[in-house]
């Protein structure tokens, strides 16, 4: 055995005994990581939750429901905002086209007090008047600050061209403020009723936890069923459109495999490892060799069906910044030499548990994966498919999985304001 | 409880000519497993403080070089540990360096062997060097384009009075004038194991042979002499210090002395920090529902003390308005904390500051750091009771104490857009 040679993944078999999962007492799931060295208690409610709402005829009223809650204050109490801020900790609320989560991380001496405030204010959700014209001015700041993010403005647009329709082809949220006073007081606490149902939550948990904690778990309302998830229709033709912004840019964006395709989607997820890792990434770091000044963002977003490789690079849009990226996708299309390729996959693996290697990573990786359909192949599960799914990759298959997916990718163009009226 | 163990190798096993405690490398190991990586700080007292005057920039070099040195079929030490499944990083320290190797349980031996051949072998060819150049030079620009580092260096300019107030990567001008000699001469005076420390945490049973004791074995006996320097004070008569460069809004930063992490003061600063950085969020920010990241937040305060001597430093970013008006009001709260004991008592304030420390603290890396910044004092047991402890401790009276001695009169640093005037002095 030479000094590299590959070695099996070790950490599943060893985090075997520090995870648990299985039903919560009233109605949904939870998922559970002991992490042994760990000081702060990670926890998550997700939701399967469309953002603009069934038909998406109420833009931001997923984002207006779950930040209401988290503002609201239980009767003589203190709404989760504010204890979480009293212990130091950190609340985290995120919306995306198919899913809302609203988390947080404290110190394990406070996760039980933690705990039972999230759950009652999502299980049982009562928005107070006060939550909601909290929550407004919150939204409102977002959708502000959203029209100055270019990463959010491409991202937003590629969707809506990549998706015909269906959650994914709707901003999460929206970029004008108008939009969230919009939405009457009924329609939000339907909403939240309906969305936020016990049935419906993955609760995840991770770092310095033990199943004591689910003791702290307050039921409400258990509601239908879970619901299924949210997908969205892929346009037979992506097209490509011209957004104006702060700066210039160029984004990209494929329909990808389902999650249900382990192997093809960890394939995509290599290959936006490769390309587009900010530190690594062949392609990122060519493009910062040639234009100082430019953010490459690139990823591929696990969702039930289809997930999305999405890429965008703001501070320029030349001629020759789209040769590289067209040269870069034609390149991942042929098969890799053997060498580049295994150094290739042992960076991947490394980068997606280093990704991971927090309490919050960790949650937000049981969470999401589970929402999307397969909690089980969330990367670091003590089920080792996402590393088996890795280790199972080769340079033929990768290249395959290239040229089945990439091929006609939605763009966008982002035009400053003075490059306006030029052409690009 | 066996979480945390701290030893000293013995001096037979290392050089049997020297005493127990001088040829001792402390080596602290946090085992956790259920870790999916393994992750070793290297901390060398090779930083800032042993360059001379005319050694701006080489402790960089010196480490770049290291991170550049071919080890694994001519690939550089930092592209084999990324292509075995792992990363290294570095930072030079006002008074020491620090490497940083993560990576994949399994390919984590090889790893700390590619190391220990780079720390072990450094190459500094010209080619070598040169690239390291490069790299440097980089980081100068990206450093330069940051108002925060371009206010903390000239900050560290004033409040060290030694060559620890360098600049961390030295100058382009100086890095030019270094030949492969003063890289090597550098290296063998301070590149010295017996007052090295070396924190590993993580899934260190998967860890093939415990090697992590032996990763400075090949250094030379012995602790690095301090340079001794003695920097010429700036010219200026104020507390205020001034720059311009290519931003878009000014920023201040502020700078003050603070306890050293043995101190009997610790807590009550860890406390006036956190307290601090959430004053200045609520002067002037939008509050918002969720947390702010670090990244997020235009102000904000932390507290180095790993740094000898410790310091605290408070910034703001002119993105939210004028910074002057908003230090302003940080000062009279800090003010009023110095010269008024606080009624009721500090329970809320204490849970706020456990809560910080808790939160910046979750990474491997960050946990290797903190066991070594106690390890390096000879502390053992647990790293997170020992801080929350002194948080806890503190007393309303320690906090007006602590306040009043420490956060009277601080350094200011401006940013300014190379474009504008002027901004008014910040006055409490």
């Amino acid at each position: 055995m030479s000094l590299f040679a590959f070695h099996a993944p070790a950490a599943n078999a060893q985090s075997a005994g520090f995870e648990s999962s299985g039903p919560l007492p009233g109605g949904g799931t939870y998922i559970m990581r002991r992490e042994l060295l760990a000081q702060t208690t990670a926890m998550e409610l997700w939701f399967r939750a469309p953002a603009a709402g069934e038909n998406g005829e109420s833009p931001g009223i997923s984002r207006l429901a779950i930040t209401a809650l988290a503002a609201s204050r239980a009767p003589h109490g203190s709404s989760l905002a504010e204890l979480v801020n009293r212990f130091g900790g950190s609340l985290t609320i995120s919306v995306y086209p198919d899913i809302a989560m609203v988390g947080a991380s404290v110190p394990s001496s406070d996760a039980a007090q933690v705990l039972r405030a999230l759950t009652a204010a999502y299980f049982s959700p009562a928005i107070t008047t006060e939550g909601v014209q909290a929550a407004l001015r919150d939204c409102a700041l977002a959708a502000a600050e959203s029209r100055f993010d270019t990463e959010r403005v491409m991202q937003d647009a590629l969707f809506a061209e990549l998706f015909t329709s269906g959650p994914a082809h709707f901003a999460p949220t929206p970029s004008t403020a108008s939009d969230f006073t919009k939405i009457s007081q009924a329609q939000l606490r339907a909403f939240a009723q309906r969305a936020f149902r016990q049935n419906n939550a993955v609760l995840s948990l991770a770092g310095s936890v033990d199943a004591k904690l689910l003791t702290a778990v307050r039921g409400g309302n258990a509601g239908a069923p879970a619901d299924t998830p949210f997908d969205s229709v892929v346009a037979a033709a992506p097209g490509s459109t011209t957004k104006s912004g702060s700066t210039s840019g160029i984004g990209y964006a494929w329909a990808g495999p389902p999650i249900a395709d382990a192997k093809a989607a960890t394939a995509l997820d290599f290959i936006a490892d490769y390309l587009f890792d900010p530190d690594h990434g062949t392609l990122a770091r060519a493009i910062h060799n040639a234009s100082a000044g430019t953010f490459v963002n690139g990823q591929f977003i696990t969702l039930h069906d289809p997930g999305v490789l999405l890429l965008t690079v703001s501070g320029a849009n030349t001629p020759q910044l789209r040769r590289q990226i067209t040269d870069a996708i034609s390149s991942v299309q042929q098969p890799m030499d053997a060498a580049s390729f295994e150094a290739a996959r042992k960076a991947f693996e490394y980068h997606i548990l280093s990704q991971s290697q927090t309490p919050t990573g960790r949650a937000d990786n049981f969470g999401w994966y589970a929402v999307e359909g397969d909690g089980a192949y969330a990367p670091g599960a003590a089920s080792g498919e996402y590393l088996r799914a890795v280790e199972s990759l080769d340079p033929a298959f990768v290249a395959q999985a290239a040229r089945t997916y990439l091929q006609h990718p939605a763009i966008v163009q982002l035009i400053s304001s003075e490059q306006k009226g030029t052409s690009t | 409880m066996r979480r945390f163990t701290v030893y000293l190798l013995s001096a037979l096993l290392l050089c049997s000519s020297l005493g127990a405690r001088a040829a001792g490398v402390s080596v602290v190991q946090q085992p956790d497993p259920s870790a999916d990586l393994v992750g070793t700080e290297i901390v060398l007292q090779a930083g800032l403080d042993r360059q001379t005057a005319k050694q701006n920039g080489l402790a960089a070099l010196v480490a770049q070089s290291i991170l550049q040195t071919p080890v694994q079929g001519g690939k550089p030490l930092e592209d084999a540990i990324a292509a075995n499944g792992g990363s290294i990083s570095y930072v030079v320290d006002p008074r020491s360096v620090r490497f940083y190797v993560e990576g994949l349980n399994g390919s984590y031996a090889a790893l700390l062997t590619l190391f220990h051949t780079a720390l072990t072998k450094p190459d500094f060819s010209a080619r070598t060097i040169a690239a390291a150049r490069t790299a440097l030079e980089g980081k100068i620009v990206r450093s330069a384009r940051m108002p925060l580092d371009v206010g903390i260096d000239m900050l560290n300019r004033a409040f060290y009075r030694d060559s620890a107030g360098m600049p961390p990567y030295g100058l382009p001008a100086t890095l030019a004038g270094f030949a492969p000699s003063d890289a090597q001469a550098f290296y063998q005076q301070h590149y010295r194991r017996g007052d090295a420390v070396i924190s590993a945490v993580g899934n260190l049973a998967s860890v093939a042979g415990n090697p992590f004791g032996g990763l400075v074995d090949g250094l030379p006996a012995g602790t690095s002499p301090q340079a001794g320097v003695r920097m010429a004070k700036l010219p200026s008569s104020t507390r205020e210090l001034l720059a311009r460069r290519d931003i878009s809004v000014p920023w201040l930063v502020a700078q003050y002395p603070a306890p050293d992490i043995m101190s009997k003061d610790f807590g009550a600063m860890l406390i006036l920090t956190s307290f601090m950085q959430r004053t200045l969020g609520e002067v002037s920010e939008v509050p918002t529902i969720a947390t702010k990241s670090a990244a997020q937040r235009g102000v904000g305060a932390y507290y180095n003390f790993d740094a000898r001597p410790a310091n605290v430093i408070l910034y703001v970013d002119g993105g939210l308005g004028d910074p002057t008006r908003t230090f302003a009001t940080a000062l009279t709260v800090v003010n009023v904390l110095g010269h008024a004991k606080l009624g009721g008592n500090l329970s809320d304030m204490k849970s706020y500051a456990v809560g910080r420390l808790l939160q910046d603290t979750t990474t491997l890396q960050d946990r290797a750091w903190f066991a070594a910044v106690y390890a390096a004092h000879g502390v053992t047991g647990d790293y997170f009771a020992h801080a929350i402890k002194a948080i806890n401790a503190t007393t309303a009276a320690d906090l007006q104490r602590v306040a009043g001695r420490y956060l009277g009169a601080p350094t200011i640093a401006l940013v300014l857009p190379r474009a504008q005037q002027s901004v008014q002095s910040p006055t409490p």
